[in-house]
């Protein structure tokens, strides 16, 4: 089934990513193209293949739990775009 | 005595445990470059002259009461992508245009503990999606064997830093190829270790499966200098690897008598450029004196791994970049009138086309419906690409083939063409999504651009292929062509 300008709306709202009006098209086609350049996956048999997320199959390594690190926040709130009391600001959530 | 610029990293290490010449020497001369050439390649986006020459300054103190480190005085640039605390780290983006991290990548320290001084941020394709540095937001980077051509990407500016001699080493990062392609078209010398080998706290995530950074310089011998100072586990990264240190210099010098190289080229033969094929064979013949058997072998599966690799990377991307929404750090739209436009002015307005591009690709094959469709059917296609890795790695030590297609493309000539930009990968992406450790080495010059041969090996084995670039590059010189010498006489 071949990608919709209406599916490539509905997926750019889910990423919070604007298109034009005049883009939409354009992009559908290049989305299109795309998705069925990696359609050709679907040719392969992988029943009975497990999926690999991790390359060396390698899982979690735990730490012991304890407070390591030291309370940054005053440096990493100096870099926010906008800050107020010690806080991230954003625009009203809640009337 | 050689020119400053000109020598390796090894060879200025040397330089300066004898005195030669001072750290401050050594960085000055390279800024200098900089200064005065890098307007042609733009392979940087930042430059702290007044911190490289005080840290300069500092090495030549310890240089001076012996208290020498790995890298005590020697400049190296990094990747824009790695954070560097105090310093702009763009990542090649609009995003990130004014992001000056509060800490460093676990891959800075390492360098700031060994001596390196910070030369500068080098440009890249704008959050590591490209093959040409062509999508940095701070303009595309140029080959410096000829101008007209791309330098690869994603790391095209260390690349092309290297090739230009504006910096003898720098570090990169690959995620589908972005430090063995740009290596492969600038005529460098590129290791992508194993995943897992070298920590990617502090590196900006792309694709965190695949991303994995690692070296780039003029020799193999330069390349396992900086393995030694950048590998190594790290609690603050619970994907690398616990592995005993190693010392990646240690082999360099053994001879390769019974070493079992397989070879891809059958596979390969259709479309590759004709004389590139003859560099590649001119290759295999050097490796067979040196002492390598040479077996043919098939990865008919590799087909299978760009797709692969398009659906996997996209779908991470889009995961990762989800963290930039204009509320903790980097770009903010101009009065957001709620949250919702907070977020998707400033994405919109921050990320470049191709970035939107993967993100909807990869938000697209993660959505209900689509997901065992595209993501889970590519987590198992790589499973078998990596099991027909390892089946062949069981009969050799190392896989041989080319790096890329061809020399490097014009600028411009594949930007509008997104599948030719990703077939790009079609050589380098396998090793990514095995997890395999790969190195691009220079193998010749077609119509005055350079191209490499790319060796990929066994899990953890970037030694032994460390080992083989060393002694090719002794026996040879196509490492030591440059483009500078005709340009700039």
């Amino acid at each position: 089934m071949s990608i919709t300008p209406k599916q490539i709306l509905e997926v750019s709202d889910l990423a919070r990513i604007k298109i034009e009006r005049e883009e939409v098209d354009l992009l559908t086609d290049k989305i299109r193209e795309i998705i069925s350049f990696v359609d050709k996956l679907k040719g392969t048999d992988t029943n009975e293949i497990e999926p690999l997320f991790n390359p060396l199959d390698a899982v979690q390594t735990l730490r012991a739990d304890e407070i390591t690190e030291i309370d940054e926040s005053t440096k990493f709130l100096s870099i926010a775009p906008s800050v107020e009391n010690n806080l991230f600001l954003v625009p009203k959530v809640i009337d | 005595m050689m020119e400053i610029h000109s020598q390796s990293i090894a060879q200025l290490r040397d330089g300066l445990r004898r005195k030669e010449f001072s750290s401050e020497e050594v960085t000055r001369a390279f800024l200098k470059r900089i200064k005065s050439l890098d307007h042609l390649y733009n392979a940087f986006i930042t430059i702290d002259e007044k911190e490289a020459l005080a840290a300069a300054a500092i090495a030549d103190q310890k240089i001076a009461s012996g208290r020498n480190e790995v890298l005590t005085g020697i400049p190296i640039a990094h990747k824009d992508i790695f954070c560097t605390q105090g310093m702009k780290t763009s990542c090649g983006s609009k995003m990130l245009a004014n992001f000056v991290p509060p800490y460093n990548a676990t891959v800075i320290s390492k360098f700031n503990d060994s001596g390196a001084i910070i030369l500068g941020k080098t440009n890249m394709d704008e959050f590591a999606m490209g093959g040409s540095t062509e999508t940095s937001f701070y303009g595309a980077c140029f080959n410096p064997w000829n101008t007209k051509k791309v330098p690869g990407g994603s790391s095209g500016g260390s690349a092309a830093a290297i090739a230009a001699l504006l910096a003898p080493g720098a570090t990169g990062t690959d995620t589908g190829g972005s430090i063995r392609q740009p290596s492969s078209f600038c005529g460098i010398t590129g290791l992508k270790p194993t995943y897992g080998r070298i920590s990617r706290f502090g590196m900006i995530a792309f694709a965190s499966s695949l991303d994995q950074g690692g070296p780039m310089a003029k020799t193999a011998e330069d390349c396992a200098l900086l393995m030694n100072v950048m590998s190594g586990i790290d609690p603050k990264d619970s994907t690398s690897a616990n592995k005993e240190k190693e010392d990646f210099s240690a082999n360099l010098s053994q001879k390769l008598d019974g070493l079992k190289i397989g070879v891809t080229l059958k596979d390969c033969s259709a479309n590759l450029d004709r004389d590139y094929q003859i560099c590649l064979e001119r290759a295999l013949t050097q490796l067979e004196k040196l002492g390598a058997e040479l077996i043919e072998i098939s990865l008919p599966k590799n087909s299978l791994a760009v797709p692969t690799y398009y659906v996997i990377a996209p779908a991470e991307a889009s995961s990762n970049l989800s963290r930039f929404d204009g509320v903790r750090y980097g770009y903010r739209c101009d009065n957001p009138e709620n949250l919702l436009d907070l977020y998707t002015r400033s994405r919109s307005e921050g990320f470049g086309d191709e970035v939107k591009r993967r993100i909807l690709i990869g938000t697209y094959v993660l959505s209900a419906g689509y997901y065992d469709q595209y993501y889970t059917k590519a987590q198992r296609i790589r499973r078998l690409i990596r099991n027909e890795y390892l089946s062949c790695l069981r009969d050799v030590d190392m896989i041989m083939g080319p790096t890329t297609a061809g020399p490097a493309f014009d600028i411009g000539s594949k930007s509008n063409d997104s599948i030719s930009m990703y077939l790009e990968d079609t050589y380098t992406v396998g090793a990514n999504l095995a997890g395999l450790p790969a190195i691009s080495i220079p193998i010749g010059v077609i119509n005055e651009c350079p191209v490499g041969m790319q060796l990929i090996g066994r899990d953890f084995d970037e030694s032994t292929l460390l080992n083989v670039a060393h002694q090719f590059q002794v026996a040879t010189d196509w490492h030591l062509q440059s483009s500078v010498e005709r340009d700039y006489a």
